[in-house]
């Protein structure tokens, strides 16, 4: 009784999360609106039943605002993500499977990039790009594809050496035929996983970077503005401005967070039978 | 056809060579035993003979031609010890089975291969029941010579008569030559032409 | 005859696996398997490798993994033995050699391993005393186990677990692989622990080598033991009484080679019925029905048929 509750539990956890973070998502699409109305007759008032999460400055309903935003870095985080995980898994495979020279042109690219400190190298990036919604994009995706990259390329290199494709070899089946029949259905869990966690980065260097300055413009409701904005008025005592939003992006991440580790656990083989 | 293994060279990264100057000859109608204690290079001598280790020094020869120039499913076919390491756990087994080409149904009758087995996967059988799959596979219509590499080790007696008197029959009606690798006297007194003992050829 | 050191009645094991993502389903591995082994007796369980032996071993020592569950009784000396008592006495009186050499430790020396951690003067001088007796001199305990050969760390293997004079050692499948002649003198020793006075679990494939060293043979097939007859039976096929095994016998290398008739060969782990019902040249309707296993003179037998010597 004790293990099918576990198992069926963390398949309950994972869709709940999965459908509160779409709610939140959709919510934000639709409320792009109501997040940029300015009423001054309302402004800077503390959380309440009518405002959650308080008004600002100009009057403009936070709770709103921070899904919009939290909207924006997950749909920002999501294609930034999938890129990347993309960019990972094709140069991963190259380097495992064209040969020792573009194996050592990856692994130095790959040293390269992980040597700079992760936040600078995505100021670096997004600066280059002129900073705004481009910069923060590319910034992101090219800054986050190392790690899962050389997971991808470990585990062509093991599958490469292993006794099934060697023998397939053998029996004369074709380079095709062993990425599609045996690599890719072993590297696609991994590959999923990878993708999954590395949400929860980048929807928090978005945030990062657009809060240090070099991200998306001021004038867009995204969370890194609500945040560097609400620092300022921190000292005079309206503190639900950096408070609520700033716990709400979170919470995200760590949604994002929970997905990914549960999809793990449920894949991996190890601990599949528990 | 000829099987021949000419001044073979090879170890593994800087050790010590695990053969040297080794010469061998196996023609089709022949079945020859290999024994040695472990250590002394009965499997890499197989890889090498199917090409899946490339020699230091010497070379492979089918019929004069060297193995590597053969395309397409190679004529040297191995049969590993550890069925579990040669098959893909995540395809089911029909699949895994075909790698070998269109194979006759009297193989896999011969065999024991249960039509439902085809839609297993490798964790659901027995070492046993896959062996069997791994030596269907290695029996396709290009095979000219087959490396049994003590495949019937793990087996219990009546898999290992059954699989032998099969292979028996069928590397006799096909013209395959046998190369047969085993711990068992008795194993290699029934079914070998000849046996090598590799500790004589120790460099 | 003295009291049993080790006694498994009815036991049963099967394990809980997941199909697809949510259906479980219950596979079982062992049913009904029964033996007693006497202090100074090596009695051999021979089956085809894979097939649950190994099993036995983990129940016996408590070490088996997290979704198996188990049914039936083991006793030691008399009284059950309970995880505590499992846990108590495991690595002292009731110890295992295992199958691979990986279960060596590669990251601690030779010597703290055999000597399981113990510094003190004795336990150093019995360590010494107990590699030398299997032909390894003093500096193999300042090795590591991946400069052992696979000899050495088989002899190894066995002299951890004799440290502390044990009474129960269960040796599962410590041949494998091996040349004859390595085998039989690896073999070798455990039958001189029992000839000492200890009780001797031999789990194995092999049956032409535990012939060698055995005083009775567990003949395990499809998860259940269908005979146990003493090793002096084996010498003719006759004297044999399960079907089975006397398939086994005649399908020895040098018996013949004999296969047994009909293309399939391999056992359903049914519930009930015999397991070699669809290979058995003598099957019977009630051959699928639940068939005990009786005592019948020398040993036990799972078969219907009133089968005489």
């Amino acid at each position: 009784m004790k293990k099918r509750s576990r198992r069926k539990a963390a398949l309950s956890l994972l869709i709940l999360s999965l459908c509160l973070l779409l709610a939140v998502t959709l919510a934000g699409v639709l409320l792009r609106d109501a997040a940029m109305e300015t009423d001054f007759a309302r402004k800077n008032l503390p959380p309440s039943l009518r405002y959650p999460f308080g008004t600002d400055w100009m009057g403009r309903d936070l709770f709103v605002r921070t899904l919009c935003g939290l909207s924006m870095s997950i749909q920002i985080g999501i294609i930034t993500a999938s890129v990347s995980a993309v960019i990972a898994f094709l140069l991963g495979s190259a380097a495992a499977l064209l040969g020792r020279g573009a194996d050592a042109a990856v692994s130095w690219l790959i040293d390269l990039m992980m040597g700079i400190p992760h936040i600078l190298l995505l100021i670096l990036v997004s600066f280059a790009c002129g900073k705004g919604f481009w910069g923060v994009v590319i910034g992101v995706t090219l800054s986050h594809w190392m790690s899962l990259s050389r997971v991808i390329r470990g585990e062509v290199l093991q599958l490469r050496e292993s006794g099934y494709v060697q023998v397939a070899q053998k029996l004369g089946m074709g380079r095709g035929y062993i990425l599609r029949r045996h690599m890719v259905p072993h590297l696609f869990p991994q590959f999923m996983v990878g993708l999954v966690l590395l949400f929860p980065h980048a929807i928090l260097h978005e945030a990062s970077v657009t809060f240090l300055g070099f991200g998306l413009s001021p004038e867009q409701p995204a969370i890194g503005v609500i945040l560097s904005e609400g620092m300022k008025y921190l000292i005079m005592g309206q503190w639900w401005l950096a408070v609520f939003p700033g716990l709400a992006l979170v919470l995200v991440v760590l949604l994002f967070d929970l997905v990914g580790s549960t999809l793990r656990k449920l894949l991996d083989p190890a601990s599949i039978h528990e | 056809m000829t099987l021949s293994a000419e001044n073979l060279g090879f170890r593994y990264g800087d050790g010590s060579p695990i053969l040297s100057g080794f010469n061998f000859t196996l023609i089709s109608q022949e079945r020859v035993g290999l024994m040695a204690p472990s250590g002394f290079g009965k499997t890499t001598l197989c890889k090498l003979l199917a090409g899946y280790l490339v020699p230091q020094e010497g070379r492979i020869l089918l019929d004069g031609v060297p193995l590597s120039q053969y395309k397409g499913p190679c004529p040297v076919q191995m049969i590993w010890q550890h069925p579990e390491l040669v098959v893909n756990p995540r395809m089911p087994l029909g699949r895994t089975l075909a790698e070998g080409g269109k194979l006759d149904a009297r193989i896999l009758t011969g065999l024991g291969i249960q039509p439902s087995w085809l839609s297993r996967y490798p964790r659901e059988l027995s070492g046993g029941e896959l062996q069997r799959f791994c030596i269907a596979r290695a029996l396709g219509s290009q095979t000219r010579f087959l490396l049994a590499d003590e495949i019937s080790t793990m087996l219990d007696l009546i898999t290992q008569a059954q699989i032998w008197n099969f292979l028996l029959a069928e590397t006799a009606a096909r013209n395959i030559g046998l190369l047969v690798v085993s711990h068992s006297p008795s194993l290699l007194d029934q079914i070998c032409t000849r046996t090598l003992d590799l500790t004589k050829k120790r460099p | 005859m003295e009291r049993p050191i080790l006694e498994v009645e009815h036991l049963s094991l099967s394990f809980t696996q997941y199909r697809g993502l949510l259906g479980r389903t219950q596979l079982p591995a062992i049913s009904d398997l029964s033996l007693r082994i006497h202090p100074g007796e090596l009695v051999a369980v021979v089956g085809a490798s894979g097939s649950g032996k190994s099993l036995l071993a983990h129940a016996i020592l408590g070490i088996l993994p997290y979704n198996a569950s188990l049914t039936g009784a083991l006793f030691y000396n008399g009284a059950p033995l309970t995880p505590q008592r499992q846990k108590a006495i495991r690595g002292k009186e009731l110890v295992l050699v295992p199958q691979s050499v990986s279960y060596l430790d590669p990251l601690m020396k030779v010597g703290p391993q055999v000597r399981n951690g113990r510094r003190d003067e004795a336990a150093r001088n019995r360590s010494r005393a107990v590699l030398a007796r299997y032909g390894l001199d003093p500096q193999v305990e300042e090795r590591y186990p991946f400069q052992l050969s696979g000899g050495m760390a088989r002899r190894v293997l066995i002299s951890t677990a004799v440290m502390e004079q044990p009474r129960l050692v269960i040796a599962d499948e410590p041949t494998p692989g091996l040349h004859p002649q390595a085998a039989q003198r690896v073999l070798g020793h455990f039958r001189e622990l029992a000839d000492q006075g200890a009780g001797v679990l031999l789990i194995t494939h092999d049956l032409e080598l535990a012939l060698t060293v055995a005083h009775r043979i567990v003949v395990f097939y499809a998860g259940t033991t269908l005979e146990e007859a003493p090793a002096s039976a084996f010498q003719e096929d006759n004297t044999l009484r399960h079907p089975y095994t006397r398939a086994l016998w005649r399908a020895m290398p040098q018996h013949g080679f004999h296969a047994p008739e009909g293309s399939l060969f391999s056992p359903q782990n049914q519930e009930e019925g015999c397991p070699f019902r669809q290979g058995c040249p003598e099957a019977r309707e009630d051959c699928a029905g639940s068939i005990p296993y009786r005592q019948v003179e020398g040993g036990y037998v799972r078969c219907i048929r009133e089968v005489a010597p």
